[in-house]
């Protein structure tokens, strides 16, 4: 007996333990800067796209998202560019600031929902942008600069960035496979259901939201390292658009698919450095594509693959055992 | 039956004097009755009696707007449903409420969350409620997938997880045929008598009401017509004429 109408795949666990290992061997080995930096940003859009798709167990669009990633961005370069902090320590700062930040967004703006949730965490993105940009603390509109990685993480970090963000991928994938993560698809499949059994929803729709914005934390954390300076514009709205993309685009049945998306979309902007004007036309064509030919995602037309090829593979095995039969019995088909 | 009713004893649940107005409409009026441990008390009326809003009330998903309502002797007055359940109220809902999209045994998983905190002995008592409902053949199934029958018993199983010691059943006959009825009456019979759990039963279905209730309420316009066992119930006469018009 299963305690689930859908089982995880061994042979995609095992696709996707080797496809980590070979980017992590790939960020360790590579000399070339921009190679380590490519890994990065994928691992880096794979996660905070995650943790978007995290929320979205809730049933929720958290695009406060790009906040979050934003305030702990700006609490680890204040605390390593101003006060010097340990390169850990400032990350688990972050991290810890993010958390406390959304548990406190989450106290107010998680007792609404689907619209009107979405519009708070606009709303509450564009505020910490104004923040970001009026600041002299924080460096207005110029940002802050020479957020460095200690020397002895030099040609580390690329596999430290990927370590981590492979790691809390599959934090967020067991915690989704939990009695907890079902209970936050029960909350977004029926909250009014879960209230009547005693649960308390708000609680449990705080938590969710606060392991995804610990969790995208890091990323935040990490992005002020890799990149060594931030801006406001690296926060806005914009960010948890394109978040949203790569899950749309990825598939959001599966945490993988929010790899897949990532990782997809960032190629494809790579593809378009020097040609920006065509960025936004090719990033949307890609959406509007993805949402009529494959409106579950990269991951559902890999489902859809695998679930043919089992057809057709029952479909031999049926027909050969047919005629196995057919020729032991002595009777041929009319 | 586990507890003899009648007995003065007390209730279990108590509502005094409860009202209800949806803007200009009353629906429930000044409405006083207890429930005891271990009985079963059926709810009937016609169309727009109150039936529902009652449940509503007393199980917190709906405020009263008058009147005071003590469960295990405790005023839930103005409780949330959340609270009122954690209190051991478990209830169905009058179409199925289920989480369509997800397995039956994850459905049951998330009743037992209230209570339960280790991993076995939530995945026991998942596996007890689905054998008890008849359901532990069909754990793997997507719950929306299901006959309308099984959606009917799953509701009742998501309620019943959590072992209430008071659970309410709002409708669970509607749409079923003949031998889905008996099979959902002969399940709620079970969780009566082998658990000892108080059943508040509201359904259209007379017949089926008056065959496992130990005590009837009906309703009428929001007030109580009559309340008594189910023969005296069919022996009322303005009960007749509250079912069946002035020509009866």
């Amino acid at each position: 007996m299963g305690k689930s109408a859908r089982k995880p795949s061994r042979t995609g666990a095992y696709i996707v333990a080797g496809i980590f290992a070979a980017v992590l061997i790939y960020s360790v080995s590579t000399q070339n800067r921009y190679g380590q930096s490519f890994v990065m940003w994928i691992a880096l859009n794979s996660l905070a796209a995650a943790c978007l798709r995290f929320v979205l167990l809730i049933g929720e669009k958290n695009v406060a998202t790009a906040a979050f990633m934003g305030i702990s961005a700006y609490a680890t370069a204040i605390v390593t560019v101003n006060y010097g902090w340990p390169f850990i320590a400032s990350i688990l700062l972050g991290s810890v600031v993010a958390g406390v930040g959304s548990y406190l967004f989450g106290i107010v703006s998680l007792r609404i929902k689907g619209p009107y949730f979405m519009l708070i965490g606009f709303s509450f993105t564009a505020l910490m942008g104004l923040i970001y940009t009026k600041w002299d603390y924080v460096g207005s509109n110029a940002g802050i600069v020479g957020i460095y990685a200690p020397p002895y993480m030099d040609g580390w970090l690329p596999a430290l960035v990927v370590t981590l963000c492979g790691a809390w991928l599959l934090a967020l994938y067991l915690c989704e496979r939990s009695s907890l993560g079902k209970l936050f698809q029960a909350i977004r499949d029926n909250d009014s259901l879960v209230a009547s059994v005693g649960v308390n929803i708000i609680s449990v729709k705080i938590l969710c939201l606060v392991i995804a914005s610990v969790a995208v934390g890091f990323v935040g954390s990490l992005t002020a390292f890799t990149n060594t300076i931030i801006s406001p514009p690296d926060f806005q709205f914009s960010v948890a658009v394109f978040l949203l993309a790569y899950v749309m685009i990825g598939g959001q049945s599966h945490i993988v698919g929010s790899v897949l998306g990532a990782a997809m979309l960032t190629c494809l902007d790579q593809a378009l450095q020097g040609h920006s004007e065509w960025e936004q036309i090719v990033f949307g064509g890609a959406i509007v594509t993805s949402m009529l030919f494959a409106p579950d995602g990269l991951i559902g037309l890999w489902t859809r693959f695998v679930e043919r090829l089992a057809t057709a593979r029952w479909n031999t095995a049926s027909s050969a055992s047919e005629n196995h039969l057919s020729r032991g019995t002595g009777v041929s088909k009319q | 039956m586990s507890t003899p009713v009648g007995e003065e004893k007390e209730p279990l649940l108590a509502a005094e004097g409860i009202s209800g107005h949806f803007g200009g409409l009353k629906a429930l009026n000044n409405l006083s009755f207890k429930v005891q441990p271990g009985e079963v008390l059926g709810l009937i009326g016609p169309n727009g009696a109150g039936k529902s809003t009652t449940f509503n009330v007393i199980s917190g998903h709906t405020r009263a707007t008058r009147g005071r309502i003590y469960f295990r002797g405790e005023d839930v007055t103005g409780l949330r449903a959340t609270m009122i359940s954690r209190r051991g109220f478990g209830r169905t809902f009058q179409h199925s409420s289920l989480l369509r999209s997800m397995s039956v045994y994850d459905n049951i998983l998330v009743g037992t969350m209230n209570g339960l905190r280790d991993h076995a002995s939530r995945h026991r008592r998942v596996l007890e409620t689905a054998e008890l409902l008849g359901l532990e053949t069909m754990l793997d199934q997507t719950a929306g997938a299901l006959p309308h029958g099984r959606q009917r018993m799953l509701s009742i199983a998501i309620a019943f997880a959590s072992r209430p010691v008071l659970l309410g059943l709002d409708e669970p006959l509607t749409g079923l045929n003949s031998t889905e009825s008996n099979f959902a009456i002969a399940i709620i019979r079970r969780i009566q008598s082998e658990c000892g759990t108080t059943i508040i039963l509201v359904d259209h279905n007379m017949h089926s009401v008056m065959g496992i209730s130990n005590r009837i309420m009906v309703l009428n316009y929001g007030e109580l017509l009559a309340s008594g066992t189910p023969a005296e119930i069919r022996a009322n006469p303005e009960v007749i004429k509250a079912y069946l018009g002035d020509g009866a």
